[in-house]
């Protein structure tokens, strides 16, 4: 009964705070410019993830160890600087996308720019995490984040034909613009496949202090939190495909993409879009900005956790104040927000081998995970699904940047 | 007799004090060649610069120089007794108390009491919140 209660409160908390700007963003455009075709991609990215986050949560709770801190101890920091390098660029140009997105939210719905947004959702991130604590942001977010599920209502609503939904699961050659589906899917898959979730995840298994007793919490957060969550992101690309398609609406700017739950939903969609679309942000902003204290401190050994005061751990403290800072440069500078999210997304892309190589060695060391190391199938579906992934990067970005 | 593996088991381990508090890692092992005896374990090293020189030498010397500057604190690495390293399940424990101690955490209690008690909110309690 214990063990089914912390699995249902762990996939609530996936299924809330699943959606943000990057799996929004992608979605959208997804959707209006090739229907149902990218169905695909978000299955694929959403098996990736749930198989890395089971793994880096096993790895915490059988090691008492993150998977930060396993990676320095096993490869040492010659090695481990050059993921911690990439995973904190990476994570800066996720926060900036993020809050981008949650200061495009509230310009959508006040019509006051982004650039004037930014810095009051900086304090607002800055604010929570410096007197919040780690259980409070996880089930605050996953609380207010269920407002993302209006898109699973309203695709229900506009009755798609199920048959074509279907279809787009099978990966196939598009009808059109080859080289802006290929981008596309490597957007959804970085939006998906976020390095910060895995270490994030690991730490949190930390703060929740897990064991070997919660290993099936973890299988069954990973496989159905994920399945559930991709199913609100599978839910944005139909509405998309179903009301921003059809009239030719491409949604290459989140002010076109805002009425898509407006037909749908009437004057109340426009308001769950915005909503949507703020806390998914600053959702993902809050976990974002500890994801860099957290890497950084666990590299360093400092001391780290979100429930402690500032004052016990000021480096960790100092270091998501710096993130948020740095964070919100693009949106002063007023680069487009969705743009800048589709950049971010495929860069994630460009670097995930680098940061779940190691994760894969660690995962099948019997030294440190004893019984409980990576079976075949773990290590063949995360590797090849990077691979693909990188390959499809490398193939679709110079040819969506040539064609700008 | 303990039997330690220094590189498996002790460099790049987390270092915790005798309050179990983390005060950082093992950034470098100072060994000493002898003539004619074997290599005695000297030291363990922990700071940046130490870290740092173990992937490129320049940017280590770059960054002391900066440090030198710049920082309101020595970045110099801080040397203590191999002698005293004691195995904590996978982490390596000393017998000190880092607050206490001034040569550790030394970045630390200059943030603590030069930034993040300056910020709104930041004199609580040390603690959990």
């Amino acid at each position: 009964m214990k063990t089914l209660k912390k699995a249902a409160l762990g996939i609530l908390t996936s299924v809330g705070s699943y959606l943000e700007v990057g799996s929004m963003g992608t979605a959208l455009q997804a959707g209006a410019a090739f229907r149902f075709e990218l169905l695909w991609a978000i299955a694929l990215g959403t098996i990736c993830i749930a198989f890395l986050l089971e793994m880096s949560g096993r790895l915490s709770a059988v090691s008492g160890e993150t998977v930060i801190g396993a990676m320095r101890e096993d490869f040492g920091f010659s090695f481990q600087v050059w993921p911690l390098a990439t995973q904190i660029l990476i994570d800066l140009l996720v926060l900036a996308s993020e809050i981008g997105g949650a200061s495009l939210a509230l310009e959508l719905a006040t019509g006051i720019s982004i650039r004037v947004w930014a810095i009051p959702v900086a304090f607002l991130v800055w604010a929570v995490l410096w007197k919040g604590t780690f259980g409070s942001i996880e089930s605050g977010v996953a609380i207010l984040g269920m407002v993302t599920l209006s898109f699973v209502l309203a695709a229900w609503w506009l009755h798609p034909d199920w048959r074509e939904v279907a279809r787009g699961f099978i990966p196939r050659r598009p009808m059109k613009d080859g080289a802006q589906y290929a981008y596309l899917a490597v957007g959804i898959i970085g939006a998906t496949v976020s390095p910060y979730l895995v270490s994030f995840y690991s730490s949190g298994a930390i703060e929740d202090r897990w064991k070997t007793s919660d290993l099936t919490p973890n299988k069954m957060t990973a496989a159905f939190g994920m399945g559930f969550g991709s199913m609100i992101n599978m839910a944005v690309l139909v509405v998309a495909a179903m009301v921003l398609a059809p009239r030719g609406i491409v949604a290459d700017t989140y002010q076109q993409a805002g009425v898509a739950l407006s037909q749908p939903l009437g004057r109340w969609g426009f308001w769950l879009f915005c909503a949507s679309l703020f806390i998914g942000s600053v959702g993902a902003a809050l976990e974002v900005a500890l994801d860099v204290s957290y890497i950084t401190a666990q590299t360093f050994g400092w001391k780290w956790g979100e429930s402690q005061e500032p004052a016990e751990e000021a480096r960790f403290a100092l270091t998501y104040i710096v993130a948020i800072v740095l964070g919100i440069i693009p949106s002063i500078l007023g680069i487009d927000p969705l743009k800048f999210t589709m950049f971010s997304m495929s860069m994630t892309v460009l670097a995930l081998p680098i940061m779940i190589a190691p994760l894969i060695v660690i995962m099948n060391d019997r030294r440190r995970l004893k019984a409980y190391t990576n079976g075949l199938v773990t290590n063949v579906a995360v590797v090849a699904i990077v691979l693909l992934s990188f390959v499809l990067a490398l193939l679709a970005i110079p040819v969506q940047v040539l064609g700008g | 007799m303990v039997e330690f593996d220094v590189v498996r088991d002790v460099l790049d381990q987390l270092l915790l004090d005798r309050n179990g508090r983390e005060f950082g890692r093992v950034d470098g092992i100072i060994v000493y060649l002898r003539q004619d005896k074997p290599p005695r374990l000297g030291e363990i090293e922990i700071g940046t610069l130490t870290a740092l020189r173990r992937v490129s030498v320049r940017l280590a010397e770059w960054l002391q120089r900066l440090g030198e500057r710049w920082s309101p604190v020595p970045l110099d690495s801080v040397r203590l007794p191999f002698e005293d390293v004691r195995r904590k399940g996978i982490d390596v424990e000393m017998p000190l108390d880092s607050e206490a101690d001034e040569r550790l955490l030394r970045g630390e209690k200059w943030l603590r009491e030069h930034v993040i008690r300056k910020l709104p909110g930041g004199k609580s309690p040390r603690g959990r919140k």
